[in-house]
């Protein structure tokens, strides 16, 4: 499902990551690391904000030659998201569903999920961390994607919301066989232990654990 | 007492109906010479006074506006921030009532301000009913919006159906983020730069003559003010790369992200588009115009583009303002300047495709 090749990044002449060849199956992985060892860029490579050396492909489309099929095929959410100020929640989600143009009734459930109704017609600036974190999650699990990137995804949740992303994301595998790649310096939630394939990013390159 | 809610209802409400007020102007100052206004003012208020029809069409669309002003408030009062101005309820009875009414005073004020003209071309007229119609309907008026205020302050959850000011919009293109961002937190240096520019062209064109025809000056103020422009560009560049972040990976192509940028500057230009125009044919040519369009356009979308090829510091990006200044002002002075336009917009088109998706932001 997932595929590098020789994928390489540097900052500055310092190699960063240097990935020879890897196929990742259908499936949640979760990735963890040391500061400073690359996750964020390599989450953020996969979803395609960064220049690199190599190619990644996503269900066989390729974000080098099709790039615009390659992004359709993912959505990404940052471990810090950060909005313009002056947009409210409303205004995101109209957005996004305008691009990635989600089945009927699925935005609505999702912010039902998450219980995020209420401040939604408030601007960003006036959100707390653990409100902009949940919207971005919403906003990630909107549409279809087949994979699903999230950088730290249980930071600035509380403890409610972290049980519902992972309801959410149990649900997303099962019903639409999303597949989801975790950064995280935290400890795999127990409901996801059985489900999740560890991976640690180490050396430049990715190493499967177990 | 009053500052409070002046500032979160009143300034807020100016501030989002900007581009109302902005366009409103434009309808009712911007179509005549300023010689002609007093003039075409003074016609328009005499149409009301001698065609009832004109005046009722007149006194709806200020019943319009009124409802409008009674549902920003009302909606207001619904947002978690201004839920503590449910404390004014504490007011005595009197005091609240004339708080509400210099609120809704200072919403209508364009149409209170509008209003007095009637009223003193009515009494000079003698038109007596009609001068003592208006100002009793700017006060109903007036009145109904204070009384919605105070009973929404008193009595939380009434009149739900005229609390509807802020409807999830249809639709939010990229380009209308760029210009929300450029109007919401750059409206200093967005201000300046246009009012220099539009002031230069105005003043400098406007005195141009068949036999002293000569545009060089305007066309060196012009391109400073094009120089200028890539502070705001630099800015909304900076923007993007931190709060727009997502937008790099979602589903749009190439051609469909540079259209949002080729919409955006249009809108940008906008300011100069008119003030060319109104000063077109006379004393500005029709081909000089649309060189001075051309040029201005091209070089946004040529500056836009360079942000994407390397992620330049501030300084070494005034430095390229400078060169294309220079650039362009020699082609002024060498007549080429349609021949640069085209070279620019191939060039920013090529480094657009080639550089967005090779582009990385400064760590």
């Amino acid at each position: 499902m997932l595929e590098l090749y020789k994928v390489q990044k540097s900052y500055g002449g310092e190699k960063i990551l240097d990935i020879s060849d890897l196929q990742l199956p259908a499936g949640i992985y979760w990735l963890q690391g040391a500061n400073g060892s690359g996750k964020t860029t390599l989450l953020r490579l996969l979803a395609g904000l960064l220049p690199f050396r190599g190619d990644v492909r996503v269900h066989n489309h390729s974000l080098r030659e099709r790039p615009v099929a390659y992004r359709r095929t993912i959505s990404w959410a940052d471990a810090e998201p950060l909005y313009p100020g002056f947009l409210n929640g409303d205004d995101l989600i109209t957005f996004y569903r305008k691009i990635q143009q989600p089945p009927p009734g699925q935005v609505d459930k999702l912010i039902g999920h998450f219980g995020i109704k209420s401040w939604l017609s408030s601007r960003a600036e006036t959100w707390s961390s653990g409100m902009t974190k949940k919207l971005s999650i919403v906003l990630a699990f909107t549409g279809k994607p087949s994979l699903i990137l999230l950088d730290e995804p249980l930071i600035t949740l509380d403890q409610d919301s972290t049980g519902r992303l992972i309801e959410l994301i149990v649900d997303y595998q099962r019903l639409y066989d999303t597949s989801f790649f975790f950064s995280s310096h935290q400890a795999i939630p127990d409901e996801l232990r059985n489900k999740t394939r560890l991976l640690e990013l180490k050396e430049h390159t990715i190493q499967m654990i177990d | 007492m009053s500052s409070i809610p002046n500032k979160i209802l009143v300034k807020e409400f100016y501030r989002q109906n900007s581009g109302f007020f902005l366009l409103l102007f434009v309808l009712f100052f911007g179509v005549v010479a300023p010689s002609q206004q007093l003039a075409y003012h003074y016609t328009l208020i005499l149409g009301m006074l001698e065609t009832p029809l004109f005046l009722g069409i007149v006194l709806f669309a200020w019943f319009l506006y009124g409802l409008k002003t009674i549902r920003f408030l009302l909606g207001s009062l619904d947002e978690p921030e201004a839920n503590f101005l449910y404390k004014l309820a504490a007011l005595s009875s009197g005091r609240l009532f004339w708080l509400c009414m210099s609120i809704q005073g200072l919403l209508l004020l364009p149409v209170w301000a509008y209003s007095f003209a009637v009223m003193g071309v009515a009494v000079y007229r003698h038109a007596d009913g009609t001068a003592l119609l208006v100002p009793l309907y700017m006060v109903v008026i007036n009145t109904a919006g204070a009384v919605c205020l105070r009973s929404r302050l008193l009595f939380p959850g009434r009149l739900p159906v005229l609390s509807m000011r802020r409807r999830p919009r249809r639709k939010v293109p990229y380009w209308s983020i760029l210009i929300r961002y450029l109007l919401k937190e750059e409206k200093a240096l967005v201000g300046g730069i246009k009012l220099f520019s539009c002031a230069a062209l105005y003043l400098l064109l406007k005195e141009q003559g068949p036999d002293d025809y000569d545009l060089r000056m305007p066309f060196l103020f012009y391109s400073l003010s094009l120089f200028g422009h890539g502070a705001i560009l630099y800015r909304c560049r900076q923007m993007e790369n931190t709060r727009l972040l997502f937008y790099r990976a979602m589903p749009v192509s190439q051609a469909a992200r540079f259209g949002q940028y080729a919409l955006f500057y249009w809108l940008l230009l906008l300011p100069e588009m008119l003030v060319l125009g109104w000063l077109t044919p006379h004393p500005i040519r029709v081909t000089d115009t649309a060189a001075f369009l051309f040029s201005g356009y091209s070089v946004l979308l040529l500056l836009n583009s360079l942000l994407y090829t390397a992620p330049f510091t501030n300084r070494v990006f005034l430095r390229i303002c400078l060169l294309i200044f220079g650039i362009l002002y020699c082609c002024v002075l060498g007549n080429y300047l349609i021949l640069l336009s085209e070279v620019f917009l191939v060039t920013a088109t090529v480094l657009f495709f080639r550089g967005y998706a090779r582009y990385e932001m400064r760590a």
